[in-house]
């Protein structure tokens, strides 16, 4: 399907006859690409699902002052990956009951999610990257899956290219160390 | 010309045999069928007469056909029928490559690169190289496609909400009966304030004098000065500026007297003698 330019939706949006069309074109260029970013950090579909449209609504809202001084797909990340953290925290401010950290429980989950389809190995291997810390387990699913370039992560992230190489590189070493010791 | 049955072929620039050494080539049935064209184009040409304004615009073909469309379509038809020799070709699902972008040569080698530069990391992690990149998450069925009606309903509902909310207040505080209520209350705090108003408590500093301890001390700590004992009472009273009172007190009442005597007049002196 041949999406909207960046250009052409923000210009949509500027008029407010077609701001409604801006909406629905930039849902439909961006829904998949954030929806797996966010979903590779909540775990969860239903999860998921609710950060995607918290993200769009915070999008939304905030379109009218973005500055065009970045690129509107590294701003559109920047926010998905905040919403998501936030949810966690959230998350796990929320479960009180359980004394494991969140990693822990999104782990546990994710054996019985019916919206996982990975063989063992698959599951262990995001079990390893649940291991990881936030920042870390967010750069390596960035560079792994979705094979994004360090410079314009260290726009979405604002952390400089050579933090990250080295984030991603740790993170995939202990993720190696965590499939070979299990 | 005396003979109607005019033949091209008595025509005195052309060879009498076309046939004869003339390198130029003829449809066949050209002669036959150029008197029957002919008429046929002297008959519309006087149709059209009949219309002036419509003899008088050009014949042009308005219409156009997407670049490369007769040379695709004869492409395709040669492939159909090509392939209608081969049945079982013909069944299967052929991959039509979709048209490239603009800029994709362009970034084709930059991809190429990212690309190498991805594996490169990778091959330094045995097991993590030699693992599937593959996505085990999975979506509920046609779940992107609702997407966009739920995000544009729980932006409206969020909106709409907000609206309601906002109408209700403003009902709220502003209706008749919030107003006579509200001015109601009014009156009677306001009665209720006066008629129990407390006199200013003084502080510390306000007052220097004895009496004055005495009043503050009831005012702020419900107690009587009486009842306090010597050193309560030393502790509350401000050594230096109860002498400096009552030193300018004595002299005042010392200064009086004598401007009284010198005020007074012989004849009244001897009067009150």
């Amino acid at each position: 399907m041949q999406h909207y330019s960046d250009e052409e939706i923000l210009a949509l949006f500027r008029d407010e006859s077609s701001r409604n069309m801006a909406l629905h074109h930039l849902i439909q260029k961006y829904q998949q690409k954030l929806y797996w970013h966010i979903r590779k950090i909540v775990i969860s579909h239903d999860d998921t699902d609710d950060v995607l449209q918290n993200t769009f609504i915070k999008i939304w809202k905030g379109l009218a002052g973005f500055k065009e001084e970045s690129q509107l797909f590294t701003w559109l990340y920047r926010i998905a990956t905040n919403e998501s953290l936030t949810f966690l925290k959230q998350k796990a401010r929320a479960n009180t009951t359980s004394i494991h950290p969140i990693e822990y429980q999104l782990s546990k989950s994710l054996e019985s999610d019916t919206f996982f389809s990975g063989d063992e190995i698959q599951l262990k291997l995001q079990k390893a990257i649940l291991t990881l810390p936030e920042k870390q387990r967010i750069v390596f699913n960035m560079r792994y899956y979705e094979e994004m370039p360090y410079e314009q992560m260290s726009e979405v992230l604002e952390t400089s290219v050579g933090a990250l190489k080295a984030s991603y590189h740790i993170a995939a070493k202990k993720i190696e160390d965590f499939l070979v010791t299990n | 010309m005396e003979n109607n049955d005019y033949n091209l072929n008595d025509e005195p620039n052309l060879p009498l045999n076309h046939n004869d050494k003339n390198s130029f080539g003829l449809p066949s049935d050209y002669f036959s069928s150029f008197e029957a064209k002919l008429r046929e184009k002297m008959e519309l040409q006087d149709e059209l007469e009949q219309y002036p304004v419509l003899s008088s615009i050009q014949k042009n073909n308005v219409f156009e056909v997407p670049v490369n469309y007769f040379k695709e379509s004869e492409n395709a038809l040669e492939i159909k029928a090509e392939l209608e020799a081969l049945p079982q070709l013909q069944n299967m699902k052929r991959f039509v490559p979709e048209e490239l972008e603009a800029d994709y040569i362009h970034y084709l080698k930059s991809s190429v690169n990212h690309k190498i530069e991805l594996a490169d990391e990778l091959k330094e992690y045995k097991t993590l190289y030699s693992l599937d990149k593959v996505n085990s998450f999975i979506v509920s069925e046609a779940y992107f496609e609702t997407v966009t009606e739920r995000v544009k309903e729980r932006l409206y509902s969020v909106k709409e909400s907000k609206v309601s909310i906002l109408d209700s207040v403003l009902d709220f505080v502003f209706g008749k009966k919030m107003a006579f209520a509200f001015g109601l209350i009014t009156i009677i705090s306001l009665s209720v304030y006066f008629y129990n108003s407390p006199e200013k408590p003084l502080e510390m500093g306000d007052c220097k004098t004895l009496a004055c301890l005495e009043r503050q001390e009831i005012l702020n700590n419900n107690k009587v000065i009486s009842n306090f004992d010597e050193d309560q009472l030393m502790d509350l009273v401000d050594v230096n500026t109860l002498n400096e009172q009552l030193n300018s007190a004595q002299q005042k009442t010392t200064t009086d007297k004598k401007i009284n005597l010198d005020s007074i007049s012989e004849d009244d002196l001897l009067d009150e003698l």
